[in-house]
């Protein structure tokens, strides 16, 4: 078996955002009434490309029934399988859906997971299993908008400190300590609660929590 | 050695562990009926039929189980970590690069996807056998 690759999936993720974005601010004005989702297939394309250049397989299997997609994580290397028969809209979701799922999976040798057809999740799906799939769909759904700010910045990193940079001074530790657990109860309150996630996505919400960052971290830098 | 010489030697190595063999592959499809099994096995691409089951498990078959054969088996009866598939591989002279704990949660998983549709479950367990083997059943090295 070959060795499993290291990916950094929140990255990845950072890195398709953009091209998300122009691509849905490249699409023209939907007519009234429109019921048609212009740019669907694109966006599928565009997310299963970022994938498979990422080393991820992807696989459209026939038959899925109740599934809308599954990903398997092993030595062999990691794979994602989508329903065939989805519209084109569908696909792009199931594909963002799959990509943040990748970036929750825990560093294990094997791993797999399963998300459900509308209506199909079995009886015996816990809690926790439902909260994650409502999790991993906001986000997905953002990433589709190519509106990762309307998420919280570090979701998918195992620690916020990530990436707050280098602290000066004392005045510099508090800020970005009061940067951090800022971000950690951001993201706490994202897995707990639809509403905050729903006002997370709200555009004053976006527009204060990038001040707030801004203003923290250049006084942390 | 030659090729004859070989082969008259796996065949002597087979008549002396078929029978446990087969009492282990018992024990792996516990009270799964040889029929159900039978049609999972088909539905892996193996060409297996109920009555080549029984007679694997009496020892009655005189070809060789091959690797893919037992790996299958044990993946249609969720029982790739259970000790009698360690048993058989040992006693088949194969080895699984793979840990305990990952064949537990492939254990796991094919127990969990027992509550879908038979479709989804067969999609599932044709991945799961290609990340356990390397192969695929379109794949000419495919044993049937």
């Amino acid at each position: 078996m070959r060795e499993q690759r290291t990916m950094d999936i929140p990255l990845l993720i950072a890195s398709v955002a953009p091209a998300l974005r122009r691509l849905r601010a490249a699409l023209p004005v939907p007519l009234s009434g429109e019921t048609s989702d212009p740019g669907a297939s694109e966006r599928a394309e565009l997310l299963r490309r970022a994938l498979q250049e990422w080393g991820v397989e992807c696989r459209l299997e026939e038959g899925l029934a109740a599934l809308e997609a599954f990903g398997i994580v092993s030595g062999r290397g990691v794979e994602i399988a989508v329903a065939a028969d989805l519209s084109p809209a569908d696909l792009a979701l199931a594909y963002a859906r799959s990509l943040v799922r990748l970036g929750l999976v825990e560093d294990r040798s094997f791993a797999t997971w399963f998300h459900y057809r509308s209506g199909c999740a079995p009886a015996h799906e816990t809690a926790d299993e439902r909260r994650t799939m409502a999790v991993i769909d906001a986000t997905a759904r953002a990433l589709m908008a190519g509106r990762l700010d309307a998420t919280p910045r570090y979701l998918l990193r195992a620690s916020t400190g990530e990436g707050l940079g280098a602290a000066g001074g004392l005045w510099g530790e508090c800020s970005r300590a009061l940067l951090g657990r800022l971000h950690r109860a951001s993201s706490a309150l994202y897995w707990r609660s639809d509403s905050y996630q729903a006002l997370r996505a709200s555009a004053p919400m976006v527009v204060l929590t990038s001040r707030v960052h801004a203003l923290l971290s250049a006084t942390a830098a | 050695m030659r090729v004859a010489e070989r082969d008259t030697v796996q065949a002597a190595r087979w008549e002396a562990i078929r029978g446990p063999v087969g009492g282990r592959l018992r024990r792996l499809r516990g009270a799964r009926s040889q029929a159900v099994l039978a049609g999972d096995l088909e539905d892996l691409g193996y060409r297996l039929s109920q009555s080549s089951v029984c007679r694997y498990e009496q020892g009655l078959v005189d070809a060789p189980l091959t690797l893919e054969r037992l790996v299958g088996w044990a993946l249609c009866c969720e029982s790739l970590s259970a000790p009698a598939f360690q048993e058989l591989l040992g006693l088949a002279g194969f080895r699984l690069p793979w840990a305990v704990t990952d064949l537990m949660a492939i254990d796991a998983t094919l127990r969990h996807t027992r509550s879908l549709p038979l479709p989804d479950q067969i999609v599932v367990r044709r991945r799961l056998l290609w990340h356990l083997l390397g192969l695929e059943d379109t794949d000419p090295e495919w044993a049937s």
